[in-house]
């Protein structure tokens, strides 16, 4: 499990994590997202064992990171520009990771060369931008690592390599029960493979939940209503109302059969209760304009 | 919208990750293997660099020298000739490569803290900072210790080969040029700590090489324009603080001379305890590196100051250098071209000196906060830096040092070295207590008499003899005080037993003065022979030598008037010696402490009567060596002038040239 409690770190007097906190259970994929500026690669940094906090507490696996080469051993992380040596080959990274992670797997090494197709001798800087993440990705996997921290981690993959990716990392979520913490401003893609999201915005954490939790507690209805009832209902306790023709759309913050009941009131000719996507249960759920979710879905 | 996971409870996963955990972890203790190889592979050019100069300086030359047909004859001289080479290559190859590659060094293997990306990836890898620090470090202390071992073994083969292998030459040179390397190498990383710029490695590591003795020329220079006395000097604590010039100046490689064979014949390296004690100073500083790398921040890669609690040294360090250096220099360059020699103003190379600190100071500003909107935001430390600068030279002014009045207790003397120059020099150590407690009342009438001296200063013309008297003090604590005097002074001056330049004349007329004066470094058992200067009838000038003989006893004649306080008695009074010195000039000859020739020469007068008689007893001075008294040559070249001019006249006049 990762732990973060009332993290702060000021870089020149400025907050950049202003009382972060954030709880990924052990095996799950916990969703970072926030504006630009928010603080999450700050907080990654942290959780990585690159920056020290000025004040709070990091915890995984009920130990501090902070100078733990043990329990750094258990983590690999894919920054958002992702650092390599000059002249390095993907061949040379992997013998200095190999150095430095003692649970490399070589096995797994060999296995992801046939799915990245990247020619392991040649130096990295000459590799496009995708390919240099493919090689990022490819050498982390090989990591084993028990807590996988991806900041922006799909970002310049083509479709069908993001695809690729993440069935990698969910697979070893299945089978080796990783915890997966990743940073994305893609909401779309982050719906599709994490069980937990926070947001985060100044430097602090908004709303941290279950997946689960949020869609159980959020429902969108179309509903039809009889003749003579052009309006919704003023006593229903509407999120959001929008309309196209007879159809009215309502988000309500209530269960879908809760939501059902109340509106079957009012002797509808159609209610049909639809999911809610990420993107959708944010900007209701954050109330619109004031986080600047415009910022934080594509 | 389902996640991939089947559950989003936290799940017990200690069982899947077991299998990885029964790997035997090898955990990073304080060195990493694999860092270490990659340095050494990734940064090879610069590690090649560093061997191939090394095996041409060394081994290469000693190939060279130890068998090329040169003039030197025999394979001993081509041996001493190497081993002058190798050691020469240890003091002064060793400082520049020392100085050079361990920067260059330095600079690479701590590159990546200067990288955000880098550090990025290095921090989040499982090794402690501790361990990475000494994994780096001990990847370029492996480099030049390897390289320097390599070079010592090949250079050893070289001169086994050709019979003239010398361990103890080669262990110097390895102690030497490793020694060095190893305290630069040590104070770059410790630089490097502190920035998180690649660029200003190199400038903090050169700064603060040459910081402590430029701080001391600058503080010394100004307080020697405006303190009357003061002069400049260069303590030892700031030699030692200044670690290349320490190096340059304290090891130094020296023959061993055979006057028989004429030739040296062994080279030794001095100073080697000074390169032991700056190794040692490249441990404490590695230790210090280290301590700073622990602290140190990665998100402070980029900055230029990356410590924090180094930026306002760094801000008040660059005001305070930019004053004294660029606000003395703006002082000199301008303000003084439109004064007088000698008059300086305070409040103008105060105002020089606050315009350029801050200068300095918003500079520093403006690099340390990567903005050039540094002026709003740091208005009251530049008032503060403004009133520090004109404190110093309000400070300056009212000499709240006591540095002008400042006369050493006589008991707290160790020694004085007197030296007079003008139109009649001097120089002499005094060591008796007498004495030197007459130099203390001569130094504190020196400063009584300051105002005058200041007055007289501006006065031009003929009123005054003038003469430059320094003071050099050593204090029995080992610490020196130096001042200098230029005084103008006349006949009445020197009759006052008070003034300055009588109590002056009176030392200098002391017997154990003159005796340290002339014969400072003679022992009288060693001198050779000796020659006098002399105007034959062509009026050109010659030289008469004489004999040991007649030299230890014409030396004999000048003890016997030196003792007898005849010597030195005009020294100052520049009227006598004019009327009573004679043109002829007298050197003796001797052999040095090191065995090479050596000599000193007097100027006489009448006064030195011993002297004068043993010159003609000796047969030195004979009709056709003549002593003649200054003022006769004088006069003559005069007369000469003169006749020459009336023929010509009178040659005019008869032509009618009119």
């Amino acid at each position: 499990m990762i732990e973060v409690r009332n993290l702060v770190k000021r870089f020149d007097g400025f907050a950049a994590l202003d009382g972060a906190a954030l709880t990924v259970p052990t095996g799950s994929v916990y969703g970072l997202v926030g504006p630009n500026g928010a603080g999450k690669s700050t907080l990654i940094r942290h959780v990585t064992g690159i920056y020290r906090q000025d004040e709070g507490e990091l915890l995984i696996g009920g130990e501090p990171v902070w100078e733990n080469p043990a329990l750094k051993a258990k983590i690999a992380a894919i920054p958002d520009d992702w650092y390599y040596f000059l002249q390095a080959s993907v061949r040379d990274m992997m013998h200095f990771y190999r150095g430095f992670y003692p649970n490399f797997s070589m096995e797994r090494y060999e296995k992801l060369k046939e799915v990245f197709a990247i020619d392991e001798k040649r130096t990295i800087r000459r590799l496009s931008k995708g390919m240099q993440k493919q090689a990022a990705f490819w050498l982390v996997m090989c990591c084993m690592p028990e807590y996988l921290v991806l900041d922006e981690p799909v970002d310049g993959l083509d479709p069908v390599m993001r695809r690729q990716v993440w069935s990698l990392v969910m697979s070893d979520v299945a089978e080796r029960g990783t915890t997966v913490l990743v940073s994305s401003h893609n909401l779309r893609e982050l719906e599709d493979v994490c069980d937990h999201v926070g947001i985060m915005d100044h430097g602090k954490m908004l709303l941290e939940r279950s997946l689960a939790q949020l869609q159980d507690n959020m429902v969108k209805l179309q509903v039809v209503f009889p003749d003579g009832m052009d309006a919704v209902p003023a006593d229903l306790p509407v999120v959001h109302a929008s309309r196209i023709g007879r159809i009215h759309t309502l988000i309500m913050r209530m269960s879908a059969e809760e939501a059902t009941r109340r509106v079957e009131q009012y002797a509808p000719l159609l209610v049909d209760a639809v999911p809610l996507t990420l993107e959708e249960i944010f900007i209701y759920e954050l109330g619109g304009a004031n986080y600047a979710v415009k910022d934080i879905v594509l | 919208m389902q996640s991939k996971t089947s559950s989003s409870e936290p799940r017990d996963n200690s069982a899947v990750q077991s299998e990885a955990g029964l790997k035997k972890s090898r955990a990073p203790g304080w060195f990493n293997p694999a860092l270490f190889r990659k340095n050494l592979t990734r940064f090879w050019p610069l590690w090649t660099l560093y061997a191939v100069i090394w095996l041409i300086m060394v081994p290469l030359v000693q190939m060279l020298t130890l068998t090329a047909k040169s003039n030197l004859a025999t394979a001993s001289e081509r041996a001493v000739q190497a081993a002058e080479t190798l050691l020469d290559t240890a003091a002064t190859g060793g400082l520049i490569m020392g100085a050079a590659f361990g920067c260059l060094f330095a600079m690479a293997l701590f590159s990546y803290l200067c990288s955000a990306r880098a550090v990025g990836m290095i921090h989040s890898f499982p090794i402690r900072r501790d361990s990475l620090f000494w994994t780096n470090y001990l990847s370029g202390a492996a480099v030049f210790v390897g390289t320097d071992l390599v070079t010592l073994l090949l250079t050893a083969a070289i001169q086994a080969a050709n019979g003239a292998l010398d361990w103890g030459n080669l262990a110097a040179w390895f102690a030497c040029s490793a020694g060095m390397m190893l305290f630069f190498y040590s104070f770059a990383c410790f630089c490097a700590m502190f920035t998180g710029q690649i660029l200003a490695i190199p400038a903090f590591y050169a700064i603060l090489n040459i910081l402590v003795l430029g701080i001391n020329f600058l503080v010394q220079n100004l307080a020697s324009a405006f303190y009357y006395g003061y002069t400049s000097s260069t303590p030892a604590w700031v030699v030692w603080l200044t670690p290349a010039y320490a190096l340059s100046s304290r090891v130094s490689v020296n023959g061993v001379w055979d006057q028989s064979r004429y030739l040296y014949t062994r080279w030794l390296i001095s100073g080697l305890p000074v390169v032991g004690v700056y190794a040692a100073a490249g441990v404490v500083f590695a230790l210090l590196a280290l301590a700073v790398c622990i602290r140190r921040r990665s998100e402070t890669a980029g900055d230029t100051v990356s410590i924090s609690w180094a930026k306002p040294i760094f801000s008040f360090g660059m005001a305070l250098c930019f004053a004294l250096s660029l606000g003395q220099g703006l002082y000199f360059l301008v303000w003084q071209s439109f004064r007088s020699s000698g008059d300086n103003s305070l409040p103008a190379v105060v105002f020089c000196m606050v315009v350029l600190g801050l200068v300095g100071y918003f500079a520093a500003e403006m690099l340390l906060n990567k903005s050039f909107r540094v002026l709003r935001s740091h208005w009251k430390n530049a008032l503060a830096v403004t009133a520090v600068l004109i404190a110093l030279g309000v400070g300056l002014g009212l000499d709240l040092t006591g540095a002008v009045a400042r006369v050493p207790a006589a008991n707290d003397i160790s020694s004085v070295q007197m030296d007079i120059s003008g139109w009649n020099s001097f120089s002499a150590e005094i060591t008796d207590p007498a004495l030197i407690d007459s130099v203390c009342q001569a130094h504190q009438a020196l400063i009584g008499e300051k105002e005058e001296q200041q007055d007289r200063g501006q006065t031009s013309g003929t009123d005054y003899w003038y003469a430059y008297v320094k003071l050099s003090y050593l204090l029995k604590n080992g610490a020196t005080v130096i001042r200098n005097y230029n005084i103008a002074y006349n006949k009445a001056d020197l009759e006052k037993p008070e003034s300055a330049v009588s109590i002056l004349s009176g030392i200098v007329a002391a017997p154990k003065v003159q005796r340290a004066n002339l014969f400072q470094s003679v022992d009288p058992k060693k001198i050779t022979g000796g020659e006098m200067g002399y105007l034959d009838s062509d009026g050109s000038y010659q030289y008469k030598d004489f004999g040991e003989g007649a030299a230890r006893e014409i030396y004999a004649a000048l003890c016997e008037d030196i003792d007898a306080g005849r010597v030195g008695v005009s020294q100052f009074d520049q009227a006598a010696w004019d009327k009573n010195g004679y043109a002829n000039n007298l050197a003796f000859y001797y052999d040095s402490e090191d065995g090479s020739n050596a000599g000193t020469s007097i100027q006489f007068t009448d006064d030195y009567t011993a002297l004068i008689a043993a010159l003609k007893k000796t047969g030195v001075v004979t009709a056709s060596t003549p002593l003649e008294k200054q003022a006769e040559v004088n006069t003559s070249a005069d007369d000469t002038d003169t006749e020459s001019a009336v023929p010509a006249a009178a040659a005019s006049a008869a032509s009618g040239e009119g």
